[in-house]
């Protein structure tokens, strides 16, 4: 299989770091301009590494973007266009600004990683959207300790774009918010120049979300992460990373990963991210598609600027 | 089977419920709190403590009156610290952090290898010089934490492994690898004479539940059972948790292994856990 990566930063690591143990005998093109980065990856890493694609005529059977979101839309246009097989763009897909539906192609898929949580996949397959009245959901967690430069402090950035749009494209993956109406919203930034802490409420279907997301909060090591549901019988479901605890009233009863099928032939971050990889490169039956992630985009740019 | 003390508590891990992690680290606030609990907990007679390279962890290390027959396991480096790192400047920004804070005398010794080369193995020196505290006794076992050997493993730079158990050799302790793909790690170290010797420890998770034990339980447990040249230790081994004690006992008494390392806020669960996986 020949794979060509975009931006060999954390991400790129991390895929291929997957790929390359899960696929035998991948062959793999890098793209990475920074210089600096570009002569320390090729001296450290197998494969090609190039400052960029201008010369590459041939077509890929995968190819992975995972550059910082600005030049996701025309990266994943010019690989479909060459002819690539498979097309995975790391989310957001171009960031909340991107909400055009242009590209037109069945063969990109955005990386939104928590739909393949052990825990996402039972409620999936457990939870019928139709049944929910109310949902929270909120994501916590230390990821910035200063201000950061570049990018990380601009518009394409914040805790909705990096951290909020996993939760919303998972809620939207469970139940379906595709026709929400925002009800009420809240920004704010502590340490970086854009959004660190975001509060939203929101209708669809006559049901309400709640949104909260917090991406400096100092008394954490850990993310924590919960989403609670309250169904229209009166039971109340929550879960996290870990479990979910089905509460009808009368009882409670408690799935945990422990009980749901973890089996991965190899592990770097998270069983998510090697269950993400082997989705991409077999049935591709729970990646993000482009509408998903256009749809992601168009709620983030309305909380936004609203 | 040697029995550790582990550093979940102290710093708000728990895997299996994240909400319990960070509830249990308001009861640990301050250096002078966790050596005395670690010092309460080897008084019940565990073998010693491991302990991660983080802020806190490198202080209490750094000044902690080790006790007679005691181990402590160190593990390095803090992947949070260099992830915010990278979330923070970039991928370069942590090669940037190394060569800012690195004595000019250690610079001189590992730059010029790195700079013609251009091998990232020749800056191991300088993470372990960074993350190790000169006062950490002499025969304590350092490890590298899982996120980085399975990296390397995944990229194929085994070698940086390799570096990295003769840089800890050298500075007079003993070689350790934290890892979630034993197996894989396995087939490596057996095809290498350098780090293939019976002071290396290989720490990885395996619990009767078979919480993330990956590839599975079966394999890992096969893998346990097959010839090594090397310890074993397990860890993960109550599925953080999520398991039942007694079966998580009599399972893990049964694999044969030669550490084990757990942990817990509460003394009487230590000592309780303690003694029957001691009888």
């Amino acid at each position: 299989m020949e794979i060509l990566i975009y931006g060999f930063g954390r991400m790129g690591l991390t895929h291929y770091s997957i790929l390359n143990s899960i696929i035998p005998n991948a062959k793999f093109t890098f793209i990475e301009p920074n210089k600096i980065l570009n002569l320390i990856s090729r001296k450290n890493i197998k494969g090609k590494f190039l400052k960029s694609d201008e010369k590459i005529k041939k077509s890929f059977d995968l190819t992975l973007i995972t550059t910082p979101p600005f030049i996701h839309k025309d990266l994943a246009s010019k690989c479909v266009s060459r002819g690539d097989k498979i097309v995975f763009v790391e989310k957001p897909f171009g960031g909340h600004s991107n909400t055009s539906a242009d590209l037109d192609a069945k063969n990109v898929f955005i990386g939104y990683v928590l739909r393949f949580n052990p825990v996402v996949e039972w409620i999936k397959n457990n939870i019928d959207p139709n049944d929910i009245i109310e949902c929270s959901a909120k994501y916590v967690s230390n990821t910035l300790e200063k201000k950061p430069k570049g990018w990380r402090n601009g518009p394409y950035s914040g805790v909705l774009n990096e951290i909020g749009s996993h939760v919303l494209d998972m809620i939207n993956y469970l139940f379906d918010i595709e026709d929400f109406k925002i009800t009420k919203t809240e920004l704010n930034s502590i340490i970086s120049d854009v959004d660190d802490e975001v509060k939203i409420s929101l209708l669809s279907k006559e049901r309400n979300f709640e949104f909260y997301f917090n991406w400096v909060d100092k008394s954490l090591r850990k993310p924590v992460f919960e989403v609670s549901i309250k169904l229209k019988n009166g039971d109340l479901i929550i879960f996290d990373q870990q479990k979910v605890v089905v509460n009808n009233n009368q009882e409670e009863k408690t799935i945990s990963v422990v009980d749901l099928n973890q089996d991965i032939p190899f592990y770097l971050r998270g069983v998510d991210f090697t269950k993400q990889m082997q989705d991409l490169t077999h049935k591709r039956e729970t990646m993000c598609s482009l509408n998903e992630a256009i749809t992601i985009n168009r709620l983030m740019k309305e909380i936004i600027t609203r | 089977m040697k029995i550790l003390l582990g550093d979940n508590q102290f710093f708000g891990v728990n895997h299996y419920d994240l909400k319990k992690g960070n509830l249990t680290k308001q009861k640990f606030s301050d250096k002078d709190e966790i050596q005395d609990f670690i010092k309460e907990a080897q008084k019940i007679g565990l073998d010693g403590f491991m302990i991660n390279s983080n802020k806190m962890g490198y202080e209490i290390v750094k000044d902690y009156q080790l006790e007679k027959n005691k181990e402590i396991h160190y593990s390095i480096p803090y992947p949070h610290k260099y992830a915010s790192l990278i979330n923070e400047e970039g991928m370069l920004n942590l090669l940037k952090y190394f060569l800012s804070n690195t004595s000019f005398l250690n610079l001189v010794v590992s730059l010029p290898k790195f700079l013609f080369t251009g091998n990232i193995k020749h800056l191991i020196s300088l993470v372990s010089g960074l993350e190790v505290p000169k006062s950490l006794p002499k025969g304590s076992t350092v490890y590298i934490q899982n996120v980085i050997t399975d990296m390397l493993i995944g990229i194929d730079r085994f070698d940086i492994l390799e570096a990295f158990a003769k840089d800890v050799r050298k500075r007079g302790y003993k070689p350790g690898l934290i890892t979630l793909n034993p197996i894989k790690l396995d087939e490596l170290v057996k095809k290498s004479v350098l780090i293939n010797k019976k002071d290396l420890t290989v720490c990885f998770n395996i619990n009767h539940a078979g919480f993330n034990v990956f590839p599975s339980k079966k394999l890992v447990e096969n893998f346990v059972k097959s010839q090594h040249n090397y310890n074993l230790m397990g860890k993960s081994i109550f599925s953080s948790g999520g398991s039942n004690i007694t079966e998580a006992i009599k399972y893990i008494k049964n694999l044969g292994l030669d550490y084990v390392v757990f942990g817990s806020s509460r003394l009487e669960n230590i000592e309780s856990n303690f003694n029957r996986l001691k009888n």
